[in-house]
């Protein structure tokens, strides 16, 4: 009875399951969610669903033509099959941007919570420090980080986490601010409630949506910037499948057979495409200058 | 006030400035290995080595080797290149103002492209053009410029013959204007395709703001029509926007380019990093980074400034 | 009176129909709306916000927007049809032979260009006029209606002026051409009280030197008793009672006039006691059946519920949409 009748709008519990409906009742997300599901199916069971092993030549004939006896996609210039090369390139795509995301996004949060809430001094250098990585257009500071570290597959999550850090905090401070300056913080503030306690339980879980939802907008992005630096060979090394390096493969057999350049890049277009659609979407879902 | 506004951005570029060259130093502390061979190549002799080292301080504190090398990279001493055994800067300018000629082209078409289908996805929103101009906006803005560069390469260079490939190795000095534009139009398309994309649903989405506005409504009552209405109207309301707009999205153009000289071997500071990297020749790495970071900054703060004075300007009037 | 009927209507407006397509279904929010103006008269169009006042004049010059859509009527001006003719004919029309002043001066003015630009744009468009004769025009249009110094002025932009002086901008650059037809829509709504009677006197000097039809909204029953020659009043999306002014506030016949008419004497007469209309305005959603203002109507009837009520003639030029048609003496007892 008393539960019934007292809102608790910041329970984070009952914020979140409300979310969640909000999320599956809108019918465009849930079809772009169905999607990536499938993508990230075929990333996880491509041992299962591939016909052949992605590094092993399997065909007679290098760059065969799509639609080969046995090959769907052809082969490419090393006669691999190029199907069983662009299921395996699904991996290394997903984790490449999703992982230094969630990463980034998690370090994000709490700089800026605290910056965001410290305000003052503390807020000031960040700010300041944010502005010195914003003169570096993402592409270079990417490649020189990229080019500082050595090829690697670890050297593309780290130079993507780089690339995102700024922009998430900077993001992730301002969410904060805002959320610090309401009645409820400001009364548990004069309360004399501890600082942790406040910012866990109240700034939190009311500042976390815009940063998740500007995080999922970028990801999209960052498989572009992440296959771009696998073209230029500072990714995961040869033979291992990368749809990036793919395209690089590729363009050296561009004039006879082009499809072993087009069908990565198509790819890459593809979940690129797919990630911007549901950031966008999620935007325009919890965007607050748009009511209902 | 206006002094004072000037000094404050001033002092923030200063620090930018400062915290560029910081980073651009800690590049070569962050290399793997020994700061001396990775300057001079693994082929280096040991007495070279240790030359270098006596010459760069390395075996000072770490504060004092920062201002020795801003000390040198302010006079414009970036070193020696490990590749053309040239100066550094000597290699680094020529590209540059390379890089500077395929920028400018792709800046020209993002905007030209960016803004007229902006607005006239706006005039009509809704409509048939919109809808295309919308999904091909997504599309092109998920396309990786370096795919982009190679499938026009494959249609327009291989396969129709329209326009070279590659074969830029000369920018100023080499072939006639006609040759220049002949090599520059499918870079310069691959380098504008991802800006334009951007600049399109920005424009798009400042007009179709503008155009929500009373004065808008009252125009049309007054019996003024379509192209008067965008034109006239509305550009001078959405003007200080779209410059921001494009000043925005430099970034992207500029992380363009740098693929599109990879892709179509033109020889400027992206194709001059990108081999500088494969290479590990950390002292041509250093000053490609420190250009690019710079021309970044200074253009940024020429659209500020280009953007307060339109907004005091309007102000005042 | 007779005579009147007699002479040929400037604007003959019938059966208009305008919906808003929204996510909670159709928006009737102008539902066969019927009038004409003649020539030389002053129309007020009276209700509270929401009842399709201004979307009824907005659909004349097909100025509604999406979602909003015409759907029905015609509205002929000296002998075409506003709602069907082609584009370029209505550009014609609008800001020369109708012109409209809106609710929000602050918000009417484009802030990129000066103030001239937008008085001489009529001219230029409409007139042929060339860029300098335009701009000597505005001078004297902008006299007219008592800017200051308009010489020096014409080249400012809106920022520099209050919105009163706005307004009487926007009054300037509306009555350019001398439209035959003038259109104001709450011309004074957003001003403050001065500045409402110097605007309004404004519009009826101005109104009677050109001698054209002014079509004027207001919620201000008050500026109706002062400028109308005839008054629409409307809810709902709909006219429940259209008379000539002396009659109108005499004897209303519609509970929801003599509604409001009872509140502004109430306002003006402290020892009388203030009535204001219980309930709030119906939104005209979805089907409708029976009459609009039957939920907030004393003399609601079962029939007022179930049938929905037509105009019928209750005087020479009085007509009134209600199954109960209330004595005017009979009203708030």
């Amino acid at each position: 009875m008393t539960a019934a009748t007292n809102p608790a709008p910041l329970r984070p519990k009952s914020a979140l399951s409300e979310t969640m409906a909000r999320l599956l009742g809108d019918k465009p997300l849930v079809r772009l969610l169905i999607c990536l599901a499938v993508l990230v199916l075929v990333a996880v069971l491509a041992p299962v669903i591939s016909p052949h092993d992605p590094l092993k030549a399997v065909a007679d004939l290098s760059n065969m033509p799509i639609g080969s006896d046995g090959l769907l996609l052809g082969s490419d210039n090393q006669a691999r099959d190029l199907l069983a090369r662009t299921i395996y390139g699904t991996r290394i795509s997903l984790v490449v941007a999703i992982v230094p995301t969630v990463a980034a996004t998690t370090l994000s949060v709490a700089i800026g919570l605290l910056a965001g809430y410290a305000g003052g001094r503390v807020d000031a250098a960040l700010m300041a420090v944010l502005d010195v990585f914003f003169a570096f257009p993402i592409v270079l500071l990417a490649i020189a980080v990229a080019g500082v570290m050595g090829p690697g597959l670890l050297t593309i999550m780290v130079s993507i986490f780089v690339v995102l850090l700024p922009y998430i905090t900077r993001v992730a401070r301002t969410s904060t601010m805002q959320v610090t300056q309401r009645t409820y913080v400001e009364a548990a503030r004069s309360a004399g409630a501890p600082a942790g306690a406040i910012l866990v339980r109240y700034v939190l879980p009311n500042m976390i949506g815009p940063v998740l939802v500007y995080a999922t907008t970028l990801i999209g992005l960052m498989i572009v910037v992440a296959s771009g630096l696998s073209f230029l060979g500072l990714g995961v090394q040869p033979p291992t499948a990368d749809w990036g390096a793919m395209v690089a493969e590729g363009s050296g057999v561009l004039r006879g057979s082009p499809h072993v350049t087009f069908v990565p890049g198509a790819m890459i277009v593809l979940t690129a495409l797919l990630f911007n659609l549901i950031g966008d979407r999620l935007r325009d879902l919890f965007d607050p200058r748009k009511g209902s | 006030m206006i002094v004072h506004a000037i000094l404050g951005r001033t002092a923030r570029v200063a620090f930018v400035l400062f915290g560029v060259s910081v980073i651009v130093f800690g590049l070569l502390q962050f290399a793997p290995g020994d700061v001396a061979t990775a300057l001079l190549g693994p082929q280096a002799s040991d007495s070279a080595k240790e030359l270098l080292r006596e010459q760069l301080g390395l075996n000072k504190p770490i504060v004092t080797q920062y201002f020795l090398w801003l000390g040198n990279t302010l006079q414009g001493d970036f070193g020696v290149s490990i590749i053309s055994r040239n100066t550094v800067l000597g290699e680094v300018v020529p590209r540059f103002l390379n890089s500077v000629l395929l920028a400018s082209a792709a800046l020209v078409i993002a905007i030209i492209l960016g803004v007229t289908v902006g607005i006239a996805s706006a005039a009509r929103a809704g409509g048939f053009f919109d809808r295309t101009s919308s999904a091909s906006v997504q599309v092109f803005g998920a396309m990786p410029p370096f795919w982009l560069g190679l499938v026009l390469v494959y249609f327009f260079a291989l396969q129709f013959r329209w326009f070279p490939a590659t074969g830029m190795t000369k920018t100023f000095g080499g072939g006639d204007a006609w040759d220049i534009a002949n090599h520059l139009v499918l870079p310069a398309v691959t380098a504008a395709a991802a800006s334009a994309a951007v600049i399109v649903r920005m424009v798009r989405a400042v007009f179709l703001e503008v155009l929500g506005s009373d004065y808008i409504l009252v125009a049309r009552a007054r019996g003024v029509r379509s192209w008067r209405l965008l034109m006239h109207h509305a550009l001078p309301n959405c003007m200080p926007h779209v410059l921001n707009i494009i000043g925005l999205q430099l970034g992207y153009l500029i992380g363009g380019t740098l693929f599109t000289e990879v892709v179509f071997a033109w020889p400027g500071i992206g194709q001059l990093l990108y081999k500088a990297i494969l290479g590990r020749d950390v002292a041509v790495v250093q000053a490609c980074v420190l250009f690019i970071a710079l021309s970044f900054v200074l253009i940024n703060l020429a659209v500020d400034l280009i953007n307060d004075f339109l907004a005091r300007k309007m102000r005042q009037s | 009176m007779k005579d009147l009927a007699q002479v040929e209507p400037i604007l003959n407006v019938r059966d208009l129909r305008t919906h808003f397509e929204i996510k909670r279904g159709k928006l009737h929010a102008v539902d066969g709306v019927s009038f004409s103006v003649n020539p030389g008269r002053v129309l007020c169009i009276v209700g509270e916000s929401g009842s399709g006042k201004s979307v009824t004049v907005m659909s004349l010059l097909r100025l509604i927007r999406r979602p909003g859509k015409v759907t029905g009527g015609t509205a002929v001006f000296h002998g075409d049809d506003l709602l069907t003719m082609s584009r370029q004919q209505l550009a014609d029309i609008r800001g020369d032979r109708i012109s409209m002043i809106f609710q929000n001066p602050l918000t009417s003015l484009n802030p990129a260009l000066t103030i001239g630009d937008q008085v001489s744009e009529g001219l230029i468009l409409h007139r042929g006029m060339g860029r300098r004769e335009a701009q000597a025009e505005a001078v004297k249009l902008l006299r007219q209606v008592g800017i200051p110094s308009p010489k020096e002025r014409v080249t400012d932009y809106p920022a520099s002026f209050s919105g009163g002086m706005r307004q009487r901008i926007m009054i300037a650059a509306a009555l350019s051409c001398k439209p035959e037809l003038l259109i104001a829509d709450e011309p004074t709504t957003a001003l403050d009280v001065s500045m409402q009677a110097q605007i309004l006197d404004l519009l009826k000097e101005l109104q009677a030197e050109i001698n054209n039809v002014l079509v004027m909204i207001t919620h201000d029953l008050g500026v109706v008793a002062s400028i109308a020659d005839e008054v629409m009043v409307m809810y709902s999306g709909k006219v429940v009672e259209q008379a000539p002014v002396r009659e109108i506030f005499a004897a209303p016949r519609h509970p929801y006039t003599q509604g409001l008419i009872a509140t502004v004497r109430a306002l003006d007469d402290a020892s009388r006691p203030l009535h204001p209309i219980p309930g709030t305005p119906a939104i005209p959603l979805g089907q409708r059946m029976g009459c609009a203002f039957a939920p907030r109507c004393g003399f609601a009837t079962d029939q007022c519920r179930l049938e929905t009520p037509h105009l019928e003639l209750v005087g020479s030029a009085h007509t009134v949409a209600c199954h109960v048609k209330p004595d005017p003496d009979r009203t708030h007892v």
